[in-house]
């Protein structure tokens, strides 16, 4: 054997060993990571390189014409909303001129479900690791139905947004307010993930548990709280009649978890999964905030009365963030009544979620699955065994009308395509091997 | 009755489903995703949810979401016939055809002369000294044990595999005899379905063999029985396809893009193979790959296969 073929065979053990002690570590500090809601303010004040006139929106970067549907109808009501424009042509026009900017939320360490868009003067809720330090932002929810984040901008799209800002976001202001008042750093996070999904949340799809105990924990706060009782009442009612309250706050927390994973050189775990509506993404802990793309696939699943898969929009939205975290999707088998919402069978969610143990680094020390005796959910997609098995992320999801200004019509799942997982691949090779 | 779409059809099972109503054969075995059919005329044909396409195949449409268990519908020695426009198996599945041209997979051995004659040899020494390092760092670091490598180190296969090579170019210089009776005596060997020595062989055999094709040489035919001797009918018809160059489409490709000397095709189609089966995707690829340096040495009298055998046997 030649020097040159002995070095090289030497550089590539030494780098398989680099990316199992890197993939070790991006696991570990993902599972050990400490989400905890801290605050509320407004996303222009808080959110690291916002700006005025800037919108920020899920998925990888797309440009106006390229955009989806649901993505334009999401970004014309936040102009509307701004109060940058009075009607959607005008807002059309600001958003096609480059007038108002709109960017991807993850460079900003920020996730919002389907078109995931905030504004400025929008409040958002701050997610604090604790144990690592990061910040992590999202907006809050609407509900479900006709919502901004589903590409819809009509008027009570607008008033509700409006009335969360001037309602609900002082409620639970204060309600943060009042738990570290109580010497708590915050409301941590972790843990009601780990109960919901004892409870039957597989925490994307549903958030039933979650927003239960969420409502549990924070009630004798708000009763602590100074302000108006019909206001309280309002908010809690509001909260209470969501089943998704507290998606936002589990995608914010699974922000935060992945964000520990992320940067970490050698590393093969993926620390972003996300939709646009047009394109899907990943960042790949080892290969920083390079985006790999591949189009968007549509959604299959169970479709609200009158509409089809021909209406459907292609999947969208950063809530993937959940099964980048290990949860979400890949837990599945905790919650076998998500199949009424999604589609399929008891014995589909079961099977999905064994799927995924092939293709992630580990099982979860803290999330765990009683069906399947208490094994931890699959954490920590590794673009190699993605590859070598050919098996893809399964990801839950809700289904938006193609269309702007609609809204929601379904939720489903959908598989992941394998091509970006592919092309991180051959870029991980570009950067560490050849 | 269960019902799926026929999306590709392959043209090994066109004389039967140009017909109104015909015998197609009986049911070999029956996997999650592939039911094998041992058709009248005692050669294999399948049916896959696999997601790529072959002469030998007919690939059901399906949600790829749900999952597909043809376990569920299907038992082995069951009957297979086509009643237009379904082919039907046993009592609880058919599958509906429908024949255009576009949804026929015919072997594009003749494309690939275009491309092996069009070649610039020199250029494509640096491709493949590239290919094999590029291959060889995916190998390092992807885990996809009990391959034809590993196989090779664990029974000290190293020298046999050798002389077959060394075999082979001697065959395309000198037109002599190839050290056949060893590569035979390999077959059958490791783990699943299709173990790898024949996946190997296959990969090695149909490259080499659409080589000589498109020289006009007379191409290395296995003998069929002896191949029965060594291995399962499934795998030793699939070697048999394989090694006359009926390869599946992503091998097709992976052969295509390497004579086109497209990097990044070429990886692709790599990436691809190694989820194909347990390990035949790779293994497959290794003897494309293993071909490859058997027919530059032969035209240039490099030493092409000592160092492929290096960094892939030797590693």
């Amino acid at each position: 054997m030649s020097n040159k073929e002995a070095k090289k065979i030497e550089k590539s053990s030494s780098i398989k060993e680099e990316i199992e002690k890197a993939n070790k570590k991006a696991v570990e500090n993902m599972m050990e990571a400490e989400p905890v809601w801290v605050d509320m303010d407004l996303a222009i004040k808080v959110i690291p390189g916002m700006k005025d006139r800037m919108l920020l929106h899920a998925g990888p970067p797309v440009t106006w014409e390229r955009a989806s549907g649901p993505l334009k109808g999401a970004l014309i009501g936040a102009c509307i909303y701004e109060g940058w424009a009075s009607t959607p042509e005008e807002a059309e026009r600001l958003l096609r001129t480059g007038e108002v900017v709109f960017e991807p939320t993850h460079p900003h360490n920020v996730v919002g479900p389907m078109a995931g868009v905030v504004s400025p003067s929008m409040p958002v809720y701050i997610v604090y690791d604790k144990k690592f330090g990061n910040y992590a932002y999202s907006n809050m929810n609407e509900g479900i139905g006709k919502v901004l984040r589903y590409g819809a901008y009509s008027k009570e799209v607008i008033d509700r947004l409006n009335w969360m800002r001037d309602v609900l976001y002082p409620v639970l202001k204060a309600v943060i307010e009042e738990i570290k008042k109580d010497g708590k750093p915050g409301l941590e996070f972790k843990p009601l993930i780990a109960q919901a999904l004892h409870m039957g949340d597989e925490c994307h799809n549903r958030y039933v548990a979650t927003t239960t105990l969420f409502l549990k924990e924070i009630a004798p706060y708000l009763v602590k709280t100074d302000l108006d009782k019909k206001m309280i009442l309002e908010a809690y009612d509001f909260m209470a009649r969501n089943p998704f309250t507290t998606l936002n706050l589990g995608m914010a927390s699974a922000k935060a978890m992945t964000l520990a994973a992320h940067n970490i050189k050698y590393s093969t775990i993926v620390t972003v999964m996300t939709r646009n509506g047009t394109d899907t993404a990943i960042w790949v802990s080892g290969l920083g905030n390079e985006w790999f793309t591949a189009p968007a696939p549509v959604p299959k699943g169970v479709w609200f009365p009158g509409y089809s898969e021909k209406d459907a929009n292609p999947d969208i939205g950063d809530s993937s963030i959940t099964e980048t975290a290990g949860f979400g999707g890949f837990a599945m088998a905790a919650a076998p009544a998500i199949v009424s919402w999604v589609g399929g069978s008891v014995e589909f969610a079961i099977e999905n979620t064994k799927k995924m143990y092939q293709i992630t680094y580990t099982k979860h020390k803290y999330f765990t699955i009683p069906y399947l005796n208490f094994q931890g959910t699959p954490t920590g997609v590794d673009i190699r065994k993605v590859v070598a098995t050919g098996i893809t992320p399964t990801i839950n999801t809700g289904i938006a009308h193609k269309e702007p200004g609609v809204g929601q019509i379904g939720a489903g799942i959908v598989v992941f395509p394998i091509d970006h997982f592919k092309a991180a691949l051959r870029r991980f090779a570009e950067v560490y091997g050849i | 009755m269960t019902e799926f779409n026929a999306g590709k059809i392959g043209s090994l099972w066109i004389p039967f489903v140009i017909k109104d109503k015909s015998i197609v054969g009986e049911v070999v075995n029956v996997f999650r995703r592939t039911i094998n059919i041992r058709d009248i005329n005692n050669k294999l044909l399948s049916i896959t949810a696999l997601n790529y396409s072959s002469p030998i195949y007919v690939n059901v449409n399906y949600n790829q979401i749900w999952f597909v268990n043809f376990q569920e519908y299907v038992r082995p020695y069951e009957n297979v016939f086509f009643d237009k426009p379904f082919i039907i198996v046993g009592g609880d599945l058919k599958i509906r055809i429908e024949l255009r041209r576009e949804k026929i997979a015919t072997p594009r051995v003749c494309g690939i002369c275009k491309l092996v004659s069009n070649v610039r040899k020199r250029e494509l020494m640096g491709f493949l000294a590239d290919l094999y390092n590029r291959v060889s760092f995916f190998l390092d670091i992807i885990d996809k044990p009990n391959n034809i490598l590993e196989l090779v180190e664990k029974m000290n296969m190293e020298t046999k595999i050798l002389d077959i090579l060394y075999g082979i170019k001697k065959y395309i210089i000198e037109k002599d005899s190839v050290i056949m009776q060893e590569m035979y005596s390999m077959l059958g060997l490791g783990y699943g379905v299709t173990p790898s020595t024949d996946d190997f062989f296959g990969g090695l055999l149909g490259t080499v063999n659409i080589y000589l094709s498109c020289n006009t040489l007379k191409p290395l035919i296995l003998n069929k029985n002896l191949v029965f001797k060594k291995t399962n009918w499934v795998s030793g018809y699939l070697l048999y396809y394989n090694h006359l160059g009926l390869f599946s489409n992503i091998l097709e490709g992976f052969i295509e893009s390497i004579f086109k000397m497209e990097y990044k095709d070429t990886i692709n189609y790599f990436l691809s193979l190694l989820s194909v089966g347990h390990t035949s995707g790779l293994d497959m690829a290794l003897g494309v790959l293993a071909a490859l340096a058997v027919i530059l040495e032969s035209i240039h009298r490099g030493e092409f296969i000592e160092e492929y055998f290096k960094l892939f046997f030797e590693n």
